[in-house]
C-alpha cells in the first residue's frame, strides 16, 4: 500500500513538473500531460502489442545475458587461474560501447528480433559477469570453510554458499541492467526495426505526432516499472533471509 | 571415536616467511577432550584447520585412526566464532547442512536436525534466520549440526569468545555435557583460561615464548568441569603464568 502511495506521489510530482515545463516552453514538441494521457488511452490498442514485443525482447535478452554471465562470473571469481586468464580479456572488451556492434549484428542477423536481443544481451552479459565475479571473490572465507569442513564438493559449495551469497549483488546488477536494457532497446528499435516501443516513438516523432510520441514514452516508463517490480518480487522470494 | 596423531606436524602458509606451526607431536586418544590455549598468531587455529583436513601439513603427518587425513571428513564438526552459520539458511537448514552434504535424504536430515535443535532448547527457533538469533543460540545451532550429523570429532575455534559471560558459561556447561553423553573426541581452541581448564581433559599451552611456534606445555587436567575446586583455580593460575610473555622476548 505504501509502495502504491509512493508511485502515486511520484507520478503526480512528475506530471506537475511536466505540466510546468510544457507551459513554460510552449512548444508542440512538449504537449501538456492531459493531451499526452488522452493520446495514451486512445493509442492503447496500438501500444499494447508494441509494448509486448519490447518486453519480450528485454526478457529474452536479460535471460540470455544473465544466464551466460552468471555461472561464468561465479566460476571466474572462485578460480584464480580462470581469473588470470579471463580478466585481461574482460577488461579489453568491457569498455567498448556494445552499440558499435549493432551494424555488424544487423548484417549477420537481419532486421528481426535476433540482433536487438543479442545487442542487449551483450551489454547485460558484461555487466553481470563483472558483478558476479566480484561478488564471488568477496565471499567471507568462513562461509566457504563451513561447507568445506563438512566435506562439501565444489558443486555443493557452489550450491550452498557461492550462489546464495552472491544473489543480493546479482539482483542489484539485474536492476541496473533493466534500465540499461530499456535504453539500448530504444536505440536498437529506433535504428533498425518495424516493431516495438522504440519504433513506435520514432515513427510518431517522424509524423510530428507529439502526443502519440509521449504516449509511447509513457508506455516505455510503464515497461520499466513492470520490469523493476518483477525483479523486486523475485528478489523478495529468493532472498528472504536479509 | 577417532584417535588423532600429530607427528612432527608443521605448516607454513603460502608466501609466508615463518611457519605458523612447527614440529608438533601429539597423540589424542579416542573420546578425549583437548583444549588449546595461546596468544593470537601462535598457530592454534592453524592446528584446528589441519585437524579438519582443510589444509595439508607442509611437513609431518596427521593421522586419524592410523590413516593420513587428506581431506575434510564428514564425521568432523567444525564450529567457528563467527560466520559458523550460513545466513541464507534457517536454523533447521543450517543444522541439517552436514547431513544434506553427506547425501542423507532431505526428510531424514530435517527430522534429525529438528530433534537436535529441540534437544538444545531451540524448538521454537527452527524456522528462524541466523540474524534473528542471539550469539548463544547461533552456537547452539552449530552444535545441533554436529549432533544431527552424529559427529565423532568436534573442533571448535574460539566458538564462545563472542558471547557474554553468562551465555559463555551456559554453553561451556552444554559442551561438557554433550561431550560426556556423546563420547566424541573434541579439540577446542580458546583465548579463555577458565574455558580451557573447564573443557580440556588436557590443555595444550602454545606460549608466545617459542618462535617459531612450538607447543611448549601439555598439561593433564583432572579438574575438568570443576570450576569451584581448588585444583581448578590452581590450574588456571598455572596457565596464566605460562601465557605470560617471556622476558627475553621483550628484550628483543
Amino acid at each position: 500500500m505504501r509502495r502504491l502511495a509512493g508511485y502515486l506521489g511520484a507520478t503526480l510530482a512528475l506530471l506537475a513538473l511536466w505540466w510546468l515545463a510544457s507551459l513554460a516552453l510552449r512548444t508542440p514538441a512538449l504537449p501538456a500531460p492531459p493531451a499526452a494521457l488522452a493520446s495514451f488511452v486512445a493509442e492503447l490498442p496500438a501500444l499494447i502489442p508494441q509494448a509486448g514485443t519490447s518486453l519480450a525482447r528485454i526478457v529474452m535478452a536479460m535471460a540470455l545475458g544473465t544466464g551466460l554471465a552468471l555461472p561464468l562470473g561465479l566460476m571466474i571469481g572462485r578460480s584464480r587461474s580462470l581469473d588470470a586468464l579471463a580478466t585481461p580479456l574482460l577488461y579489453l572488451l568491457y569498455p567498448i560501447p556494445k552499440v558499435v556492434f549493432l551494424p555488424v549484428l544487423l548484417v549477420l542477423f537481419g532486421l528481426g528480433n535476433a540482433p536487438k536481443i543479442i545487442l542487449i544481451g551483450l551489454v547485460i552479459f558484461f555487466q553481470t559477469l563483472i558483478t558476479a565475479r566480484d561478488a564471488a571473490r568477496n565471499i567471507a572465507p568462513e562461509y566457504l570453510r563451513v561447507a568445506r569442513s563438512l566435506g562439501a564438493t565444489k558443486t555443493q559449495v557452489a550450491r550452498h554458499v557461492v550462489v546464495p551469497a552472491t544473489l543480493p549483488e546479482v539482483f542489484t546488477a539485474l536492476r541496473i541492467n533493466a534500465g540499461t536494457a530499456i535504453a539500448i532497446l530504444f536505440l536498437a528499435e529506433s535504428i533498425a526495426g518495424a516493431s516495438g516501443l522504440g519504433y513506435y516513438i520514432v515513427e510518431a516523432w517522424g509524423m510530428l505526432n507529439y502526443a502519440a510520441m509521449f504516449a509511447g514514452i509513457i508506455a516505455m516508463a510503464l515497461l520499466g516499472v513492470v520490469l523493476y517490480e518483477a525483479l523486486t518480487l523475485a528478489e523478495r522470494a529468493l532472498i528472504r533471509w536479509k | 571415536m577417532p584417535t588423532l596423531a600429530f607427528n612432527h606436524l608443521s605448516y607454513t602458509y603460502p608466501g609466508a616467511d615463518n611457519p605458523a606451526l612447527t614440529d608438533l607431536t601429539l597423540n589424542l586418544a579416542d573420546g578425549a577432550s583437548l583444549a588449546i590455549i595461546g596468544p593470537s598468531g601462535c598457530g592454534k587455529s592453524t592446528l584446528l584447520q589441519l585437524a579438519a583436513g582443510l589444509i595439508q601439513p607442509t611437513a609431518g603427518t596427521l593421522t586419524i585412526d592410523g590413516a593420513p587425513l587428506l581431506a575434510p571428513r564428514r564425521q568432523t564438526a567444525f564450529i567457528l566464532q563467527n560466520h559458523g552459520l550460513l545466513p541464507w539458511k534457517t536454523a533447521l537448514e543450517n543444522a541439517a547442512l552436514g547431513l544434506i552434504i553427506a547425501g542423507t535424504p532431505r526428510i531424514t536430515a530435517f527430522q534429525r536436525a529438528q530433534t537436535a535443535l529441540t534437544r538444545l532448547g531451540l524448538a521454537d527457533f527452527v524456522q528462524a534466520w541466523p540474524r534473528e538469533l542471539s550469539g548463544g543460540q547461533i552456537q547452539r545451532v552449530a552444535l545441533a549440526r554436529a549432533l544431527a550429523a552424529d559427529c565423532d570429532l568436534l573442533l571448535a575455534d574460539e566458538a564462545l569468545s563472542a558471547l557474554d559471560a553468562l551465555a559463555r558459561e551456559d554453553l561451556q556447561q552444554l559442551l561438557l555435557q554433550l561431550w560426556r553423553e556423546q563420547g566424541y573426541t573434541q579439540v577446542l581452541v580458546t583465548h579463555d583460561v577458565d574455558e580451557a581448564a573447564f573443557l580440556g581433559q588436557r590443555v595444550l599451552v602454545m606460549t608466545p615464548c617459542s618462535r617459531p611456534t612450538h607447543p611448549s606445555t601439555l598439561l593433564d587436567n583432572p579438574y575438568m568441569g570443576q570450576r569451584d575446586s581448588d585444583g581448578f583455580v590452581a590450574l588456571t593460575r598455572q596457565l596464566r603464568e605460562l601465557l605470560k610473555p617471556c622476558p627475553h622476548e621483550d628484550e628483543q
